[in-house]
């Protein structure tokens, strides 16, 4: 017994927060896909995968997108920042369920495990952007000029969405669990009022001026701004869609 | 040292209320193994996890000068998807103690053999339990709170148990609930009863466990 003593297991005080957040993260990646070969590379691949072959699917039944010249682009440019504002607040709106019996170790808090899902979902999902985003320029060749500052902005706010509408759903879930299905039920026509599919210019006068209060309008707007050929001028008031998020953050901080 | 500090916590049960601490204050000595009493209900168990933290008392404050351990023995949190050495590890990052070391201490402990590198859920309940006791005793903590300790292990581990544990209290202090007597009379060196709300402490151990089995004889305050 001669490790008892050993003044290595005294527990530390220093960097606390930092510790959790990278043993949650940590744990997470390695429960994540652990089953499967090649382990948390597929929390990228998967969604990278699904994206690409909606956009291959969709370029073959549709011969022109409404702007630019490449449909697949014009999918996967609506689509990515919508997937990534979905999958963010639907992990961090389940992470005390993830972490619930981790709550029990005074070391581990509930924002420890809101923060620590929110890194790696974010990181994650990053990485699904670059690759998709990336693999159809280079396949189909296409001849761009990146506004960079545009598409990072825009995973900021749709980043900054999830993390508002997650931490939001995380409190309501459990207070009220019929919030669960009305949640869902609410936001299922949300794929097909997003401007995934269509431009918001085109969209006629009295329906426009409603999607305008979609924060994910917005969103996917920033983002088609990003590639150019402008895809999509001006249809994305940063204002509007980063204080969505702010606005669900602060109703949950009242609390 | 460990300071409760006009702790209040009361449950609501339907629209009745049922009071766990009614303004608790109280002051545990460093290295001193004090026995928690009470009845069935009365709060142990809510009063531990205040002292761990992972309850929030109403009103009033926790203070400690030093560390406060889990309840020792926990084995809920071990993802059943993970090795022990794996689940190992991650307590390991959470506490902030060197992770190889705590590993060395636990695989050597714990006398699970090749099984600490085999997911958790292949474990039999005599192997979870012992790997979280070596967990648990792998980190040094000031306080180390004991909630119903059952032996586990054949009788040469019970006895390596007892002994590691007691190595430990003699540079640490514990928080103890237990129902057996005997064990209170054998590990602790003081004593509190918790009745109606309200917490009585013991610097003589006999002393308290009189005042306990009085109590037990009334009825359960409302």
């Amino acid at each position: 017994m001669s490790l008892l003593e050993s003044s290595q297991l005294l527990p530390s005080r220093r960097f606390k927060t930092l510790r959790t957040i990278m043993a949650l993260i940590l744990r997470e990646m390695s429960t994540t896909y652990g089953k499967s070969p090649g382990g948390y590379i597929w929390a990228v691949v998967e969604p990278a995968a699904g994206v690409a072959l909606l956009s291959v699917l969709f370029s073959l039944a549709f011969r022109a997108p409404p702007i630019g010249s490449s449909f697949s682009l014009f999918y996967a440019t609506g689509l990515l920042p919508f997937m990534l504002y979905v999958d963010i607040s639907r992990k961090i709106a389940g992470s005390l369920a993830f972490s619930k019996q981790l709550l029990f170790y005074p070391g581990v808090t509930f924002v420890d495990a809101v923060i620590a899902r929110f890194v790696l979902n974010y990181i994650t999902q990053i990485l699904v952007v670059l690759v998709v985003a990336w693999g159809i320029i280079w396949m189909e060749d296409l001849q761009l000029i990146l506004n960079v500052r545009a598409i990072i902005l825009a995973v900021l706010m749709a980043g900054a969405l999830g993390l508002g509408v997650g931490v939001m759903n995380c409190f309501l879930f459990r207070r009220f669990p019929i919030w669960v299905r009305v949640w869902a039920i609410m936001t299922r026509p949300l794929f097909l009022l997003s401007c995934i599919f269509v431009m918001y210019d085109h969209v006629p006068e009295p329906f426009s001026n409603y999607l305008w209060f979609n924060p994910l309008v917005q969103i996917v707007g920033q983002m088609r701004s990003g590639f150019t050929p402008p895809i999509a001028p001006i249809t994305s008031s940063r204002s509007m869609s980063s204080a969505w998020p702010l606005r669900f953050l602060s109703s949950v901080w009242r609390c | 040292m460990l300071k409760l500090d006009g702790i209040c916590k009361t449950f609501r049960l339907g629209n009745r209320q049922k009071v766990v601490a009614n303004n608790i204050s109280v002051v545990f000595p460093s290295r001193t193994s004090v026995a928690l009493l009470g009845r069935n209900g009365a709060g142990k168990t809510s009063l531990l996890r205040i002292v761990a933290g992972t309850m929030r008392p109403d009103s009033g404050r926790v203070v400690s000068d030093g560390t406060i351990s889990w309840p020792v023995g926990f084995a809920g949190s071990f993802h059943p998807e993970l090795t022990g050495a794996q689940n190992t590890r991650f307590i390991a990052r959470v506490y902030g103690v060197d992770t190889k070391n705590l590993s060395a201490f636990v695989e050597d402990f714990a006398e699970l053999g090749l099984h600490f590198h085999q997911p958790f859920k292949t474990y039999s309940s005599g192997m979870r339990s012992r790997l979280a006791f070596g967990v648990s005793m792998g980190i040094h903590f000031d306080t180390y709170l004991v909630d119903e300790v059952t032996s586990v292990g054949d009788a040469a581990f019970r006895e390596k148990s007892k002994a590691v544990f007691n190595a430990r209290l003699e540079t640490s202090g514990a928080v103890v609930v237990s129902h057996s007597m005997s064990m209170i009379k054998a590990m602790c060196q003081a004593a509190a009863v918790l009745e109606g709300g309200k917490l009585t402490y013991f610097d003589d151990v006999d002393e308290a466990i009189a005042r306990h089995e009085e109590n037990m004889k009334r009825a359960a305050p409302v």
